[in-house]
């Protein structure tokens, strides 16, 4: 026997022996069982068990029970585990709970490109809202709250003549629609916005701000201060507490923060080398960010903190790709998926209230297409010469799909949106979906 | 027509249906949950692939006619069943789904090993039947023409679908690692 069989043999049997006789369920014969299923798969229909958790997290939850007929079979089948259907014998109805019960967002609300954050209906992706930035405005970053209803947002100007950071918040109703954009207390600092982090009830926003250079051009240091985090108390329109990183770190795009606001998590350089994943305490003292933030992950390409503040989920590898969680000494304490390195992972985005982050995925290649110049519908192109003819260059990118993981079980489940957008990381593009 | 009725099946054959199912989950349903968990991931969907196998039995049992056989009929509805549930899930894919993480995932802390867990993980990427071929030929130890029976193929094809799984398995694991 090879090394590979031997090594199948010994982990299935590893597996095997996690069933431990004790905890296998005694055998339920008809008709007790079939009365609680039946039962237990109405219950579900009527979302009865999903009532209070729709209300709470307003998430849709779809049932579905499977009914599987299972007639009376005359002989022993070949394959027993196969249904036939036999005329005219009686025919038992057994209901099997479907394994399939689920909880979804109810809304994915979209900014992919800064003109518009789209409310979309998770389990259709039909569009039902849009909400449009102020005049002379782009909708930078987004960041929403445990209620599922209220979020903020920070624009820059559009075009960027100067680099200025404009708050808002707006909520959402019911049926999806944006309220109005309500400027924060605090609504205008200098500086572009990078990334924005609420607290699950929204009282303190996090944001990172990167400054614009002034004066004539010239060379600064790694060392040399370029923006920073702050945190701000919405209601009162202060900022409490602010850490600075430098040239040498980075700004970051996937600043996140624990629901009740005392953690941060973020990713940007160690000295200008490789990414790393930083844990960063609310109560630290204003200063560098260095100073008082803890390095848990090297080489992230997404963090996000989870509700708790004591995990930092990253995505992490080259050869494959990682979303495992890390806890503030840097261990990895779990795996929740792996990627192949082909596929291009997007922000992650946590949910404050804990239970799912959303994570973009773009599987496919670019694609590129000559067409003529005067060919409609194309707006913007790469012209290249082709029989001394000027044609236009397309590029199509794949279609970006969206990844609901549970962060308690590490399931993963395709969200059914779809959008075509070019790049994943730009800071001009945030999601977040409750 | 006579039927055949071995020594090691007589008590079945006498027993009321129930007692004789029950004897029967008492003795394999450990193994056959473990089976079922090898193919689906998660031990509460393998208990209730094993309880429809063990329902389905109890159904049939006045139809049987070959008592020696029935773990083969057992084996087979496991499988069976497990393609179901997987079938179930493909099907779900717009629903997250109430199953815990299978047992070779990081996060069900359930395996001590890095590398049984790739093992795992990269068996789960396979083809289900060649998945199959390897937990019947390797976890359950059959020898190639029981699984034929159990999976209703030639003893040729098991052969090739196990040299096929290895290599698929070997070129995972090689990547993984």
């Amino acid at each position: 026997m090879s090394r590979l069989e031997d090594r199948v043999g010994e982990a299935c049997r590893e597996a095997a022996e996690t069933v431990r006789p004790e905890a296998v369920r005694g055998l339920v014969l008809e008709p007790a069982r079939q009365i609680m299923q039946v039962q237990g798969a109405a219950r579900w229909r009527r979302g009865g068990m999903l009532g209070p958790m729709a209300a709470a997290a307003s998430v849709v939850a779809i049932a579905i029970g499977a009914l599987v007929v299972v007639p009376r079979l005359g002989s022993m089948p070949h394959h027993p585990g196969k249904t036939s259907h036999h005329p005219g014998k009686p025919r038992h109805r057994v209901v099997q709970v479907s394994p399939a019960l689920a909880v979804l967002p109810k809304y994915t609300v979209l900014n992919t490109d800064g003109s518009a954050i789209q409310v979309v209906a998770t389990a259709t992706g039909k569009v039902v809202g849009t909400l449009r930035p102020p005049p002379k405005q782009a909708f930078a970053t987004m960041a929403g709250t445990a209620d599922d209803r209220t979020f903020f947002v920070s624009t820059d100007l559009s075009p960027q003549t100067s680099c200025q950071t404009y708050f808002y918040k707006f909520s959402l109703s019911p049926g999806g629609q944006p309220s109005a954009l309500t400027p924060l207390p605090l609504a205008h600092l200098v500086g572009l916005p990078t990334a924005l982090a609420a607290t699950a009830d929204g009282s303190r926003i996090a944001f990172s701000e990167d400054q614009c250079a002034t004066g004539a051009a010239r060379k600064i240091s790694n060392g040399h201060v370029i923006g920073g985090i702050a945190l701000m108390d919405v209601a009162i329109g202060k900022i409490t507490k602010e850490w600075s990183y430098t040239l040498g770190e980075d700004y970051t795009t996937d600043l996140s923060m624990s629901a009740d606001g005392s953690m941060l998590g973020y990713s940007n350089y160690f000295n200008a080398q490789y990414p790393v994943g930083r844990m960063l305490a609310t109560s630290s003292p204003t200063g560098a960010d260095q100073s008082y933030a803890r390095i848990v992950v090297s080489r992230p390409t997404n963090t996000a903190i989870g509700a708790s503040g004591h995990l930092l989920y990253a995505i992490t590898g080259t050869k494959s790709q990682m979303l495992a969680a890390y806890d503030a000494f840097g261990r990895r304490v779990r795996v929740l998926d792996r990627w192949p390195a082909a596929a291009t992972l997007g922000p992650l985005f946590a949910d404050p209230a804990g239970g799912y982050a959303l994570l973009p995925i773009k599987t496919g290649k670019t694609r590129s297409r000559v067409v003529t110049m005067n060919q409609t519908g194309i707006n913007t192109c790469f012209v290249v010469t082709v029989h001394k003819r000027q044609m236009c260059k397309i590029y199509i990118e794949p279609l970006t799909r969206f990844l609901s993981v549970n962060l308690t079980t590490g399931a993963v489940t395709m969200v059914p949106i779809t959008v075509r957008m070019f790049d994943l990381h730009s800071v001009s593009w945030g999601m977040v979906a409750w | 027509m006579t039927r055949r009725v071995p020594q090691a099946a007589a008590r079945s054959q006498h027993q009321s249906p129930a007692d004789a199912v029950g004897d029967l989950y008492r003795q394999h349903a450990v193994a056959l949950v473990r089976l079922a968990l090898l193919l689906v991931g998660d031990q509460a969907s393998a208990e209730d692939v094993v309880q429809e196998a063990f329902l389905g039995l109890y159904k049939n049992w006045s139809g049987l006619n070959d008592y020696s056989r029935l773990l083969g009929y057992l084996r087979v509805a496991v499988v069976n069943g497990s393609r179901g549930v997987l079938r179930a899930r493909k099907r779900a894919w717009l629903m997250p789904t109430r199953h815990e993480p299978p047992v070779w995932s990081a996060e069900a802390a359930a395996m001590a090993t890095e590398d049984r867990r790739t093992v795992l993980a990269a068996m789960a990427r396979l083809p289900g039947r060649q998945r199959e071929v390897l937990v019947l030929r390797y976890y359950a130890e059959l020898a190639d023409n029981e699984i034929a029976s159990v999976l209703g193929v030639s003893r040729g094809t098991v052969a090739s679908t196990a040299s096929r799984a290895l290599d698929a398995l070997g070129r995972q694991v090689k990547e993984e690692l």
